[in-house]
């Protein structure tokens, strides 16, 4: 299985990007129970090609965490309404809404399962080169690159400076964790803000002097010396997706419409007139 | 085409708001293809006379200039635009200037935003690559380099845009000896390929056979200058004759590495690890793999290792900052908590910035004494301390606007402020004058007559000769 990550490693990031995009769109579209288990079916292939099934599980476990948390917090909720209700004029009114909402729960969730997928595919295969190559070769103007590239260096070594000043501020004996934020909020502030702020102005300085000695941002499109460029693999990632959305759109144009979504309402209101 | 890459006559230059001058009346010449270097104590003018070369000085910061500075044929001032194709600078810390994230792409970086055409940025990037030996790294992300192969991409990037003039920041401060020893021979290189340099830096001993000139400045003003003549001596060998070398606040010219004894036979142990095993992350290295040594009480102990051995993380294992995964250390034959380990060690780490957090100096003294001694007893260490590490005058500045000298000797007055049991100090004089050098290491051979355990990461060889007594040798683990 691991070789099959040797395929997904050659997608470019802008075809990932698309790919999540379309995937996205699609999903809203999808109302059908089958079309989008069909949906998620083939976009856990399309993450599992990354060969990081851990990372995946354990994200299909939060996934069902949510679910289960939601579910319960909704049967609990009408549960709670129709004691409320008993015997009342309201009865009938919440009868009518339960098939309704306990009946299509799940479709949200269905929908968030392609999304979690081509999100992790993207999440998986991120590195910041790859990125920054990207937004160079869709020839961003450089009021839009310069700040992208400041971004993409400034991240990890301000994350590098975080982690510094917990041990400084540990060695002191304080602590920044939540708790202690709580305890002592003027603490934690003096023991966060003015060395943070002087660090990272001191940081922009640095990159500024460093921007005007290389000239970056003095030209309006520089070359691009590693262009990246669609490759077999994009073409057929992109052909395929392009294959399965139309099929599934099509699919849930065919298929009788499911008993609660907006369709079914049409439908209903069309009888009714 | 004029034989002079500079002509300095009586130069000038006034901070905004600043009181006295940075530089008056400085004046020397330089040839291309020759290399000179500039010293002095810390605030002398040196950083300062720099940014004037590589055109920051009055494009990005402003000020009062005045006389004649022609660099590489233009008269100063000029727009930056015009300097930055000719000149290029390397900063003392080359991650503060990379901007791309893999070497070839930081090589090539001024060349894209110069908008030449891709063929020829190939060509150049390749050459330049190849002749500081970086081909191999070309795709490496920039963020996994050495100090020295930083250093290298930067001096790369230099040389595929063709500058005539590279200035240099303090570029061994952050370099271990030997990355020094290849910087020099670095630097003869790109002389051979008949670029100017002009380096900047306290450490002297590694320019001895490279340089041309030699300019000391004090208080902005230039006190000593020497050239190199034909069969002639070496300009530092002139220097080191001067009677007022130690005077000028200046570092030593020649230094040797110290063969010190290993740290396990030389006393009784304040800290003993026992097969200590650690790894950041379960799929990161392992660093440690039941490693074992002991910390001497009362000694000042070097911590040598090349680059990546795991320094840095012992220091933070030795604190209580890092969870061992197995092992133990103990401290004066005790397994204490992480808390209370903390609570008895000190730690000066490399950067300054986030280690004060007070209004003032002195309050970030007072706040760095343990709450258990008295008021009284606390002012009275904070006054000594402030007295000792000649910052007595700056009592009431904000600790984060002192320089960087300044900064460090006040790092380290707070963590001797805490009355540790064990001080460790991850390279606490880089960046440091000779005068400023030997207040530290006067105050930590003091800490270890005192009975303290001391533990030094530095490249500082001059340091290590003044003060280090033996070394715990840590040897990088290659088991994945």
């Amino acid at each position: 299985m691991r070789a099959l990550s040797v395929s997904s490693e050659a997608l470019d990031i802008r075809t990932r990007l698309l790919i999540s995009l379309a995937v996205s769109g699609v999903s809203i579209y999808l109302s059908g129970t089958g079309p989008l288990l069909a949906l998620g079916a083939a976009t856990l292939l399309y993450v599992l090609t990354s060969g990081r099934y851990k990372v995946i599980a354990v994200s299909y476990l939060a996934v069902c965490a949510m679910m289960a948390f939601t579910v319960g917090v909704i049967v609990v909720s009408f549960r709670i309404g129709e004691w409320l209700v008993a015997g009342t004029a309201w009865e009938r009114s919440v009868a009518m809404l339960k098939p309704a909402m306990l009946g299509n729960f799940h479709t949200p969730f269905l929908r968030m399962i392609p999304a979690l997928n081509v999100l992790l595919a993207i999440g998986l295969d991120f590195s910041v080169q790859r990125f920054v190559g990207a937004m160079k070769s869709l020839r961003l103007p450089r009021v839009a690159l310069v700040p992208l590239m400041v971004f993409c260096r400034f991240v990890p070594e301000f994350v590098d400076v975080i982690r510094q000043l917990r041990d400084a501020v540990r060695m002191r004996g304080f602590s920044l964790s939540f708790g202690a934020a709580l305890l002592h909020p003027v603490q934690a502030v003096r023991l966060t803000v003015v060395p943070l702020t002087v660090r990272t102005l001191r940081m922009a300085d640095h990159l500024s002097v460093a921007a005007e000695m290389k000239r970056v941002g003095y030209a309006r499109r520089p070359t691009q010396l590693l262009a990246l460029r669609f490759g077999k693999a994009d073409f057929a990632a992109l052909v395929a997706a392009a294959h399965i959305l139309a099929a599934l759109c099509a699919w849930q144009a065919l298929i009788p419409a499911t008993p609660y979504g907006p369709r079914a309402v049409q439908t209903e209101e069309a009888a009714h007139e | 085409m004029s034989e002079w890459m500079i002509r300095a006559e009586d130069v000038a230059y006034r901070y905004p708001f600043a009181e006295a001058p940075a530089l008056e009346g400085v004046s020397f010449r330089l040839r291309r293809g020759e290399a000179l270097l500039v010293t002095g104590a810390s605030g002398c003018g040196k950083s300062t006379l720099l940014r004037l070369l590589n055109g920051l000085i009055p494009n990005h910061y402003k000020g009062a200039l005045t006389g004649r500075l022609t660099v590489a044929g233009e008269r100063l001032p000029v727009p930056m635009e015009a300097l930055a194709k000719r000149v290029g600078t390397v900063l003392q810390n080359p991650d503060e200037q990379f901007f791309a994230t893999t070497v070839e792409e930081e090589v090539a970086l001024t060349l894209e935003w110069q908008c030449r055409p891709r063929e020829e940025i190939r060509r150049r990037v390749d050459g330049a690559l190849r002749v500081l030996d970086l081909t191999d790294l070309a795709r490496r992300s920039v963020f996994t380099l050495s100090s020295g192969e930083k250093q290298k991409t930067t001096l790369a990037a230099i040389l595929a845009a063709e500058a005539d003039l590279v200035v240099m920041d303090e570029p061994t401060a952050n370099l271990s000896p030997e990355a020094t020893e290849a910087l020099a021979r670095l630097v003869l290189r790109l002389k051979r390929h008949g670029v100017t340099l002009v380096i900047v830096d306290h450490r002297l001993y590694w320019l001895r056979g490279v340089l041309d000139r030699l300019l000391v400045l004090e208080r902005g003003r230039a006190v000593f200058a020497a050239e190199r003549m034909p069969g002639g001596e070496d300009p530092l060998d002139l220097l080191a004759a001067q009677p007022r070398v130690a005077e000028w606040g200046l570092r030593r010219v020649d230094v040797s590495r110290p063969d010190l004894p290993p740290a396990d036979t030389f006393g009784a142990p304040a800290v003993e690890i026992r097969s200590l095993t650690f790894r950041h992350s379960k799929k990161s290295r392992l660093i440690f793999d039941g490693f074992s040594a002991n910390v001497p009480r009362g000694a000042v102990t070097a911590i040598v290792g090349a680059n990546g051995a795991g320094k840095t993380t012992l220091a933070r294992l030795l604190c209580g900052l890092a969870k061992p995964q197995a092992g133990e250390i103990l401290h004066e034959g005790r397994a204490l908590r992480r808390r209370d380990v903390r609570a008895h060690a000190a730690f000066v780490m490399q950067q300054m910035d986030i280690q004060l957090f007070m209004r003032t100096v002195r309050e970030e003294l007072l706040f760095s004494a343990p709450r258990t001694v008295p008021r009284a007893d606390r002012e009275a260490e904070a006054d000594r301390l402030l007295g000792v590490f000649g910052l007595a005058h700056l009592a009431g500045r904000h600790p984060q606007s002192l320089s960087g000298g300044e900064k460090q000797r006040l790092v380290v007055a707070c963590a001797l402020m805490k009355r540790p049991a064990l001080l460790i100090l991850d390279e606490p004089t880089s960046g440091l004058d000779g005068r400023n050098m030997r207040v530290i290491a006067a105050q930590l051979a003091q800490f270890a007559l005192d009975g303290g355990a001391a533990l030094l990461i530095t490249h500082d060889l001059e340091l290590l000769e003044l003060v280090a007594q033996c070394q715990l040798r840590i040897e990088r683990n290659e088991t994945p």
